[in-house]
């Protein structure tokens, strides 16, 4: 039993929730643990170099890192806000959406920029326009903790998690054109609005109104702070450590077991991946039967191709914006559209060298390689993705004619991918998010956190970790964020 | 579906589901003060009536909705009711 380690803390998922949550309680005296199955931390955070050119995995842009909100203060409070760089999104087009008449909707930062804009071009919506933003930031408000407020408001809106973000459009806007444009929303959370909570869209584009940042270099970096700050506390990031077994009794958890065999005790756990494995390898009950069946019968964010563009140098301008190309498609559970981005690689920069397209995806089309694992799904597989990414690349050479020649080579990720890498069931380009799972669990040393606790996201995630955090050590820490 | 069947289904994902004490489970039971079911708790509802009743609620029609007789009436009435395909 030698091999059996004593720790305060053992948070599972080395993500962007396991490694806030992490950090913050490490920060607070205990000695933490994070197991992450990946060989590389960071989950959404995950970013890697081709040479000295930097593509994002996951995380693109994070909203609302502004002073006085949670995201900005946490990272402030952790001491990590001055370590990683980040570019204000192009305030007057922070959002750049083509429409199939070549012509483009560029949506400002600014609550009024952004209605008067909209009210530019759809004036006879002008009153459900202002309608409908204002009950977009009146419930966006509510998530108290996003805006270092004590916790009040965020009990009344909850039915909003319940009505979809099509129906709260329509309660308002007639316009199909102007439906059509937010549906960029959806985007932030890999849901048309059909099939997104009203409380996640206006969280999400309050959120985006307020302002968005990108990362300088990649997300890795604040992965990297993160984890810099539970190791300076004495904390352990143990990488490749993939937890296949969490057994106790009694009510507790006692130990958690890798697929090599090694095990851990601590005397609390956290969970920080996706409730649903959590389901699959936990013995005890962990949820009420009500609460089990809805993560069981959560309808999975859809799912994306992702194609990594190495560009040639000072062929392509870099785009200061998320870039919104219409592209039709038969399933009515997939946008309508390609996103695109350009990495920034300092604060003036005038080219860009990488871009990322991503592609929404129906993941029973890649049934033929459901079963395969990476590095064995053969040639046909490879054609395939190829064929997917020549497709978005011509899609958007119609509105940017001169990427077809900036493409020095590309590499491209599937639902699969994603499904192996972050454990995303079916290859959802988000995991289970916005679940409303209560932090603590019926097991009296296991918590909850990360997105399906509330929100995703920078904010939504920096939110659960504080209450995930406050929750264990028995205190608030609203104040002392606020106050950093 | 009868009003009794109703009764005995809602009763038993009550207990089953949600873990209520089936001597709580009384016609003038309140769902917040006497059930303890807050609107988190909504969440997981709804998607027990849908798969239940296959009925989805709107979330103004669920806030009238006070006491399990006022749940036992909502779920009558809305079974009642026509579907929009039909």
């Amino acid at each position: 039993m030698s091999d059996i380690k004593q720790h305060t803390v053992c948070i599972i998922g080395g993500g962007m929730s396991g490694l806030f949550t992490g950090a913050l309680l490490a920060k607070n005296g205990y000695k933490v643990t994070v197991l992450e199955k990946n060989h590389i931390i960071g989950g959404g955070l995950q970013s890697f170099r081709r040479g000295d050119v930097v593509f994002n995995t996951g995380m693109q842009a994070c909203a609302g890192y502004i002073s006085g909100m949670i995201s900005y203060q946490v990272c402030k409070y952790l001491g990590v806000s001055n370590e990683i760089k980040l570019l204000a999104t192009d305030s007057q087009k922070q959002e750049i959406i083509w429409l199939n008449n070549n012509k483009s909707i560029c949506l400002p930062k600014g609550r009024d920029a952004y209605q008067t804009y909209l009210v530019q071009l759809f004036p006879h919506e002008e009153n459900g326009i202002k309608e409908l933003l204002d009950c977009v930031f009146r419930v966006g408000h509510t998530f108290d903790y996003l805006f270092l407020q004590p916790i009040q408001r965020y009990e009344e809106n909850v039915p909003y998690a319940y009505m979809s973000a099509d129906e709260l459009v329509r309660k308002y806007i007639h316009d199909d054109n102007l439906v059509a444009i937010l549906e960029y929303v959806g985007w932030t959370t890999g849901h048309c609005l059909k099939a997104m909570p009203a409380l996640e869209f206006c969280m999400m584009l309050t959120l985006y109104i307020l302002g968005s940042h990108r990362f300088v270099n990649g997300a890795k970096q604040l992965a990297d702070a993160l984890c810099n700050v539970i190791e300076q506390k004495g904390g352990i990031v143990e990488n490749d450590t993939e937890i296949c077994e969490v057994n106790g009794e009694d009510g507790n958890i006692d130990y958690v077991v890798a697929t090599d065999g090694r095990r851990w005790e601590s005397e609390i756990f956290v969970w920080a991946c996706t409730p649903k494995i959590l389901l699959t390898v936990c013995r005890e009950q962990v949820f009420r039967k009500s609460m089990t069946q809805r993560i069981q019968e959560y309808i999975n964010p859809f799912s994306v191709f992702v194609v990594f563009c190495h560009l040639k140098k000072e062929k392509f301008k870099f785009i200061n914006s998320s870039v919104y190309i219409p592209k039709s498609s038969k399933h009515p559970n997939l946008p309508q559209s390609i996103v695109f981005v350009t990495t920034p690689r300092s604060e003036s920069d005038q080219w860009a060298e990488s871009m990322e397209i991503y592609i929404p995806a129906n993941y029973e089309d890649l049934a033929p390689w459901i079963a395969t694992h990476v590095g064995e799904r053969g040639d046909e597989y490879e054609i395939f993705k190829e064929r997917i990414a020549l497709e978005a690349i011509n899609t958007i050479s119609v509105y940017y004619p001169e990427l077809s020649d900036a493409i020095l080579n590309i590499n491209v990720a599937s639902g699969l991918t994603i499904r192996d890498y972050y454990g995303n069931p079916n290859g959802s380009c988000y995991g289970q998010q916005g679940l409303y799972i209560p932090i603590k669990t019926k097991l009296k040393n296991l918590y909850m956190t990360g997105q399906a606790v509330q929100s995703q996201g920078l904010a939504g995630i920096a939110t659960t970790s504080v209450l995930t955090s406050e929750i264990i050590l028995g205190r608030t820490l609203i104040e002392e964020i606020a106050q950093a | 579906m009868t009003r009794q069947e109703i009764i005995e289904k809602t009763n038993a994902f009550l207990v089953d589901e949600y873990e209520k004490d089936p001597a709580l489970l009384t016609p003038d039971a309140r769902f917040r003060e006497d059930l303890d079911l807050n609107s988190l708790d909504y969440m997981d509802l709804m998607v027990t009536i849908k798969r239940v009743f296959d009925i989805m609620p709107a979330p103004a029609e669920m806030n009238l909705v006070v006491t399990l007789g006022d749940f036992y009436d909502f779920i009558e009435r809305k079974l009642s009711e026509p579907k929009a395909n039909e």
